[in-house]
């Protein structure tokens, strides 16, 4: 207790200096005098008893020194006024100061940004609470590696386990909303009952759903997310127990629930407005054990059960599944995979690319001010052999130093923060679609104690070096060298430093060439289609209409016309279900000559389009064989299909596939009409593994019965047109108003925009790592620059002896460019056989160029060469126009 | 000379100290560092730049406080006194020294080492 006591009185001794130095003095000064009293009193002359009383009390000054020690503490008190030193250091070169703190800051903060991006993305990328515990459970079938259960299958697996605190599905939907204002389209999900308490979302007003409540007949109701909350309702406190009409229909509103609710890795962000009850949804194809319907599975593992203890569960499962509905779950099996896996997937590779980059960048920002420091050290030399002559230690010195360095980084460290905030948002504003749960990016106490540590790890780094070399520097050699002259092994460490720059920039060049190339091979790949002056849009007519298959036909047919009659449309077609690189509608197939196969799932498997007359003419899919589609190929007409020649190769090799017959499960067999070119549906790069590839073309005209309100439920409408396609959207908004006044028109895009939003991701990586490798550019040859001008600076006498000498400006020239060239060659092969070694890790980013591709190499290693001449011709041509006789008078 | 004085070693200044207030009441740190080679017959040569942060430390252990006043002949000095802390520290020290020299005194007693 006493020792607390007296740390606390000696942390206060660091304050009030002054006056407590004045009370000792004076203490000590009555000591003095009592006891020169005493003396004389004793017989002494004043001199001896003075100096007998300074002899007893040991000098004053030393008491005063080991008061002052014990009064406060004492390397506490030295770091202070080496802090207070330093800071008045920094402020006498603001120069060196700000280029110093910038280049940090740059460093710091491309650091920063990226690992906020990989914290919210990577590492905490789900906003529940215990979130390793969430997993996805998924079924599987000899076909699909990853597929979705069917409700039934879903209620057998929620109410038979028992390793699962719960298990919950959800399927997403978007609504049309009428009544109070303009009808909107939402997008929301159907939840089962135990969705939101099992994920830990509470809601903000009101209750979630009781789970009398997810049954066929139960009186409706919805939640409303915040978004639609604040948006239509003014973030109105009475909202439960309000209705709000849906497709029709009426709800009562039971409570607000936040709006983002991420699940799956979006292709973009979007924010769920209304939720529903699953169980409530009256579709007769959700509870056939054959359909899924896009429903989508989570659950949460209870604690103190392993992974490894549930999926063995989900095996029996499936067993027990597959062995019970024979014929339905043949070969079904059920797994699960931790959401967090899903929610990631294939960002992980370039974010950590993108990490180690940023690495780089930071290493090349500390390398440059070791060098200023280094640089500035020389002009130092001095002023710590004085210090040194006093009595510091080199250990002293070196925390000097060290304390000046983290002063640097601290204050390069709160600039990057800056930055990074100011970046990140940049980024994501962007490039929003690259990523995961965006909304969960930003800086947080993680990126912050993350930049701090970066922040003093790299001022060690770069300040160790200059610290250790200085303090070993010889004493007497400094103060006599009157702070001139520098060893070569100074020079040497400056040299390799800049070479190791240039080596790591060039990985990052090369890394950032290999990657522009990988785009622009992808953005040459032909899509199978012309996207150039085509509009997409999607409507969705009110259920009343879609509810027969006639008027849904005669709406579809007068969106059509009514597009089409725009003055400068050339074509126009509706299409259901799936657009070139987005959605995903599946069916499986067999031909009608060959016998049904005794497993369905053995069976091939295509995609569905459900399109109109002109789909093909509007996209300008090549038709290969046979005819289109036909006005006439209606209800009345025998059923048709159209296949892409990927499916016309494989299934009827040598074979005219016209006139042949197709079965799709149920309902009569479809006759081939016509052949078409492939789309590349999975985007413009490498198809995902297990991706479906065959294509089959159906008559919209000739959808009937229960998938037609799914189907119909998003209409994609392609228009191709000769004017700008911005100028179509009032006529066609005035068209669909003639048919429905009910209908929203929404998601309006042009065909390009999808294809470009497609690599968004592979953009994301480019564009960033493009970024960091000019930031890495710039910061080496600034650093090149530096060292070279120092070369030249230093030697402006021998340049001057040498030029009096007869050497020609050219020598000159050739001296320095060489300086510089030799540790431009060193870092050119240090960077080549770094990226040798390092691009094969991003092969999986690359496409149609090899990781060794000798193009982007040597092209990168030209860029680099000419940047470092540029860096060096500056410096150089001073040291030309150096005049010897001025250079010599100024020694 | 005065080599054949000790040096007070150290750990029993403070003890000094304490027991000099005691017997003193309020003193300034001259008149501690003189009572205190009085008291022992002059046989302790006492540094007197050692007292000072002697006493630092037992002001900020709480033992003794201090306090600015006028010396006898009208100087002003700083003057220290006992705490109520100091005197129950005094008293613990005491005895904890007067048990180890005890304990010393039999063992340096002749002849009576292994009975």
């Amino acid at each position: 207790m006493r020792a607390i006591r007296a740390w606390f009185l000696r942390v206060g001794g660091l304050f009030g200096k002054q006056r407590r130095d004045r009370e000792l003095a004076a203490e000590l000064e009555c000591h003095l005098q009592m006891h020169i009293n005493d003396n004389l009193r004793a017989g002494m002359t004043p001199e001896e008893a003075r100096r007998d009383a300074l002899i007893k009390l040991g000098g004053v000054e030393q008491t005063k020194e080991s008061v002052r020690d014990r009064r406060g503490i004492p390397w506490l008190e030295s770091l202070l006024q080496d802090v207070r030193f330093g800071l008045r250091m920094l402020r006498k070169n603001p120069g060196f100061t700000a280029v110093a703190v910038l280049t940090l800051a740059l460093g710091i903060g491309a650091n920063t940004a990226v690992y906020s991006v990989i914290d919210g993305a990577l590492l905490n990328p789900i906003p529940f609470p215990q979130p390793d515990r969430i997993v996805d459970v998924h079924a599987r079938w000899p076909q699909f590696q990853k597929a979705m259960l069917s409700y039934p299958n879903f209620l057998d697996v929620q109410r038979e386990n028992a390793t699962f605190e719960g298990i919950a599905c959800w399927r997403t939907e978007s609504f049309t909303r009428t009544g109070l204002g303009d009808p909107e389209r939402l997008q929301g999900k159907m939840v089962s009952a135990n969705f939101f308490s099992l994920l830990g979302i509470r809601p903000l007003l009101g209750r979630t759903f009781r789970a009398e409540e997810d049954q066929l007949g139960a009186a409706p109701v919805a939640l409303i997310g915040e978004g639609l909350w604040k948006r239509r309702f003014g973030a109105d406190p009475e909202i439960p127990g309000k209705s709000i009409t849906l497709d029709g229909k009426d709800y009562t509103v039971i409570g607000v629930v936040p709006s983002d609710v991420h699940l799956l890795r979006f292709r973009g962000s979007f924010f769920d407005d209304v939720f529903l009850p699953v169980g409530q949804w009256d579709n007769p194809l959700l509870r056939d054990r054959r359909n899924s319907l896009g429903l989508r599975t989570v659950g949460r593992i209870k604690d103190g059960v392993t992974f490894l203890q549930a999926q063995a569960e989900m095996d029996r499962f499936g067993k027990s599944l597959a062995a019970a509905y024979p014929g339905v779950n043949d070969g079904l099996s059920v797994w699960i995979e931790p959401l967090k896996d899903d929610l990631v997937g294939d960002i992980r590779p370039s974010l950590l690319m993108l990490w180690g980059a940023v690495g780089f960048v930071l290493l090349i920002a500390c390398a440059n001010v070791a060098n200023l420091l280094l640089a500035r050290s020389s002009g130092r030399t001095q002023e710590f052999a004085i210090r040194a002559a006093l009595g510091a230690g080199r250990a002293r010195i070196v925390r000097q130093l060290l304390v000046e360095s983290i002063l640097l980084v601290l204050a390069g460290g709160a600039v990057g923060v800056g930055l990074a905030s100011w970046g990140t948002r940049g980024l994501l504003s962007i490039l929003p679609s690259a990523l995961p749960a965006v909304a969960r990016v930003g800086i947080n106490w993680r990126v912050l104690s993350f930049a701090l540590g970066v922040s003093v790890l790299a001022g060690i780094l770069f300040g160790l070096v200059p610290a250790l070399r200085l303090s070993k520097t010889n004493l007497q050699e400094a103060l006599r060298e009157s702070g001139r002259g520098n060893t070569g092994a100074h020079h040497r460490i400056q040299g390799a430093l800049v070479a190791g720059e240039l080596g790591l920039a060039l990985v990052l060049l090369i890394a950032a060439g290999l990657l522009i190339r990988s785009l622009e091979k992808v953005w040459a790949v032909n899509p199978g289609f012309d996207p150039e002056n085509v509009l997409t849009f999607s409507v969705s007519f009110s259920s009343g209409i879609m509810s027969s298959p006639e008027r849904a036909h005669a709406a579809l047919h007068g969106l059509v016309d009514s597009v089409a009659a725009i003055p400068g449309v050339q074509a126009a077609s509706v299409d259901l279900g799936v657009l070139p690189f987005e959605g995903d509608s599946e069916v499986i197939f067999w031909p009608d000559e060959k016998p049904k196969p005794a497993k369905m799932n053995e069976l091939p498997i295509t995609l569905t389009y459900f399109v109109g007359a002109d789909y093909f003419q509007a996209m300008r899919i090549p038709l290969m064989r046979g005819r289109a589609f036909m006005p006439t190929d209606d209800l009345t007409a025998p059923p048709v299909v159209v296949v892409d020649e990927d499916l016309a190769n494989s299934i009827f090799p040598g074979e005219d596939p016209i006139g042949k017959r197709l079965h799709f499960g149920t309902g009569p067999s479809q006759e081939i009409v016509g052949v078409v070119g492939h789309v590349r549906q999975w985007g413009l790069g490498t198809d995902p593994k297990g991706a479906t590839h065959y294509q089959t073309y159906w008559s919209f005209q000739q959808l009937a019965g229960p998938f037609l309100p799914i189907a119909a439920s998003t209409t994609y409408v392609v228009v191709r047109s000769a004017r700008s396609p911005a100028s179509l959207i009032d006529p066609i908004r005035r068209g669909i108003h003639a048919i429905d006044g009910n209908a929203p028109l929404y998601d309006v895009r042009t065909m390009r925009e999808i294809m470009a939003a497609s690599l968004a991701e592979r953009r994301f990586s480019m564009v960033l790592l493009g970024v960091f490798a000019t930031i890495a550019l710039l910061l080496a040859a600034i650093g090149i620059y530096g060292v070279v001008s120092y070369l030249v600076a230093q030697r402006t006498h021998e340049i001057g002896i040498r030029m009096a000498l007869g050497a020609r400006p050219g020598d000159v020239l050739r001296m320095v460019l060489s300086r510089g060239g030799k540790m431009a060659l060193v870092g050119i092969a240090l960077g080549l056989a770094a990226s040798l070694a390092l691009t094969r890790l991003m092969a999986t980013m690359l496409f149609g160029v090899s990781a060794t591709d000798p193009i982007t190499f040597a092209g990168v290693v030209a860029i680099l060469l000419g940047v470092v001449l540029l860096a060096c011709w500056i410096p150089a041509r001073r040291a030309m126009r150096v005049d010897p006789m001025v250079a010599l008078r100024h020694e | 000379m005065a080599n054949d004085k000790s040096d007070v070693w150290q750990g029993t200044l403070a003890l000094m100290v304490l027991k000099t207030l005691e017997a003193m009441g309020e003193l300034h740190g001259y008149g501690i560092a003189r009572r205190i080679e009085q008291t022992s017959g002059d046989l302790l040569s006492v540094n007197y730049g050692t007292l000072y942060p002697a006493l630092l430390k037992l002001e900020q252990e709480g033992y003794i406080s201090s306090e600015w006043g006028v010396s006898d002949n009208n100087r002003k000095a700083k003057f220290y006194k006992l705490t109520r802390a100091g005197r129950k520290q005094l008293e613990k020290e005491a005895r904890e020294w007067e048990q180890t020299t005890a304990i010393l005194a039999r063992f340096l007693a002749p002849g009576e080492v292994s009975r």
